[in-house]
């Protein structure tokens, strides 16, 4: 399925963006005053930012906003928090 | 409080089955050097623990190790998916089956239930923090040994992944306890307990 491929080919790129945020947040907890540090965050923050946006929009929230999830007249997007893949699967559960 | 986002830290996807892979691995879901046990450790700790930076080591590294507790828990699913009789009993998966099915429950490779008798709280920034740096090493050993006994790339990608989360955060507790070194009296490390003696607010 070519939107399956599409999704977790977005989320391998979420995932490393996250991943290299994180990495330099806990680097800040015993280096706090890293400014070289700092700004890299900043500017891997504001890709993933965009590219969460994005991919929401097409594959329903990997983190949920009560105002989004409620501020759709069919229910959509609450209906895709609960709804499959969740994180440990491979989308063939029955 | 937590929140929760709906991703794995770093990607499963495992195309093969291996019960007798998944009765090795378990082991670091609720096994004496696993990813509970070391998360419930740091979020312990951090209680009592004295200095910002040490409060928010052990608060972040308890809750990244909650990301491993469930990427363990995908590659143990995802080895033990469709799994027929004759594969459980053949692969010696069969010990655990008969008391979970295919459930994912904290156990050690040996069958022993998780038990936070794996972990201290001493209540000394120079004990636990020690604890923590041989906590991070003994759970590198144990993915190395996984590795030994493993060589499906499909579950040794995210393996390695978990194994060099532990040479990482072990570099941080290094720093952590040279900060609390560094705050504490230099002729003698154990003048006095930083998270007990100390009655006015520690700097």
């Amino acid at each position: 399925m070519e939107s399956t491929n599409e999704r977790e080919a977005m989320l391998r790129r979420l995932s490393a963006l996250s991943f290299a945020m994180w990495e330099l947040h806990i680097f800040l907890d015993t280096h706090n005053c890293d400014k070289e540090a700092m700004r890299k965050l900043e500017a891997y923050d504001i890709k993933y930012k965009a590219l969460l946006k994005e991919y929401e929009s097409k594959f329903g929230p990997l983190i949920l906003n009560i105002s989004d999830a409620n501020n759709n007249a069919d229910c959509n997007n609450r209906w895709a928090w609960t709804q499959g893949p969740w994180p440990w699967e491979d989308g063939k559960e029955c | 409080m937590w929140s929760y986002e709906k991703k794995l830290q770093y990607p499963v996807k495992i195309a093969n089955t291996n019960p007798a892979l998944a009765k090795i691995i378990i082991t670091q879901y609720g096994g004496p050097d696993g990813e509970l046990s070391a998360s419930l450790r740091y979020l312990s700790q951090r209680y009592t623990m004295p200095y910002p930076e040490l409060k928010g080591l052990l608060t972040d590294i308890g809750t990244e190790e909650l990301a491993h507790f469930e990427m363990i828990a995908a590659i143990v699913y995802q080895l033990t998916k469709n799994l027929t009789p004759e594969e459980i009993k053949k692969s010696g998966f069969d010990t655990y089956f008969v008391d979970h099915t295919t459930g994912i429950y904290p156990v050690a490779a040996s069958g022993a239930p998780f038990t936070s008798s794996y972990f201290q709280v001493k209540g000394d920034a120079i004990t636990d923090l020690h604890e923590d740096l041989a906590a991070e090493q003994k759970a590198r050993t144990t993915y190395d040994n996984i590795l030994r006994m493993c060589d499906d790339p499909d579950v040794r990608d995210p393996i390695k992944f978990l194994r060099q989360r532990e040479v990482v955060h072990y570099q941080r507790f290094g720093e952590g306890l040279r900060l609390a070194t560094d705050k504490l009296d230099y002729k003698n490390f154990y003048a006095f307990n930083p998270e007990f003696d100390c009655k006015k607010p520690c700097k």
